[in-house]
């Protein structure tokens, strides 16, 4: 059961997911239900771009991308969501 | 009493009141609980009235862990396992949206019943998925962790 009445929808850009930080820290906080994280396709392919040059493998920046949609398998693993300011209701997170 | 009614802890968090009064509570109860033995307490009433209570031991657990999490801040809703719930509260108490659930529902990931047009799911079912998903995302987010940090990206 959540802890929180009712949490809100935040949309978690590419940048936030790459830092290792926030990611662990973004993710850590949607599990324990204090909002429901959203992504959309071309958040996640930037993500594992980001990855993938960062660590020169593909395979394991597409790893790290299906673990990430395996854990929230939010609307099927992504929202279909491409501008954030079509829902209305959610924030965007930049890490600076 | 009408008003009490009018909102309860799902709705919102404890105030500090609220917890400090609860904590006193849970402290009580935490001395006076021990397994297997139904908790006797006398409680003085207003015109030196005095009224004698037994807790039944789950009974007491049960006004244990209520008192504990309105102490420690939390809001929360209580469910009975076989209450047949809507698709909205199944997805609030998953914490998604409400299409997503009958996404759930259609794939058969959630067992749930039809009456008439309406889709209801038994709280069992729901918290049988709820734990099975948590379960998961608990694994894989502390396997990301651990990779990271053996990564030295933490």
């Amino acid at each position: 059961m959540s802890d929180r009445a009712d949490p809100f929808a935040i949309v978690v850009d590419a940048n936030v997911l790459a830092g290792a930080l926030t990611r662990n820290i973004i993710l850590s906080l949607a599990e324990a239900g204090f909002f429901r994280p959203y992504w959309s396709f071309r958040i996640l392919d930037e993500f594992e771009r980001y990855c993938a040059k960062r660590t020169g493998s593909a395979q394991n920046a597409k790893k790290q991308r299906l673990r990430i949609e395996a854990a929230f398998q939010i609307e099927g693993g992504v929202l279909q969501l491409e501008r954030p300011d079509s829902c209305p209701h959610s924030i965007l997170i930049r890490s600076p | 009493m009408a008003m009490m009614h009018a909102e309860n802890f799902s709705d919102r968090m404890p105030t500090a009141i609220d917890r400090e009064r609860a904590n006193q509570l849970r402290r009580i109860l935490a001395e006076l609980i021990s397994e297997n033995t139904p908790v006797s307490m006398k409680l003085s009433l207003e015109k030196a009235q005095i009224a004698e209570v037994t807790l039944s031991p789950l009974l007491a657990q049960t006004f244990l862990d209520i008192s504990r999490l309105i102490a420690s801040g939390k809001s929360f809703s209580i469910t009975p396992v076989n209450a047949e719930l809507t698709t909205q509260q199944a997805a609030d108490l998953l914490n998604v949206s409400r299409p997503y659930l009958v996404k759930l529902l259609e794939s058969n990931e959630i067992i749930f019943t039809k009456t008439g047009r309406h889709r209801r799911i038994r709280a069992e079912h729901l918290f049988a998925y709820k734990e099975k998903r948590d379960g998961e995302r608990a694994r894989i987010l502390s396997d990301i962790a651990r990779e990271d940090s053996a990564n030295g990206y933490l």
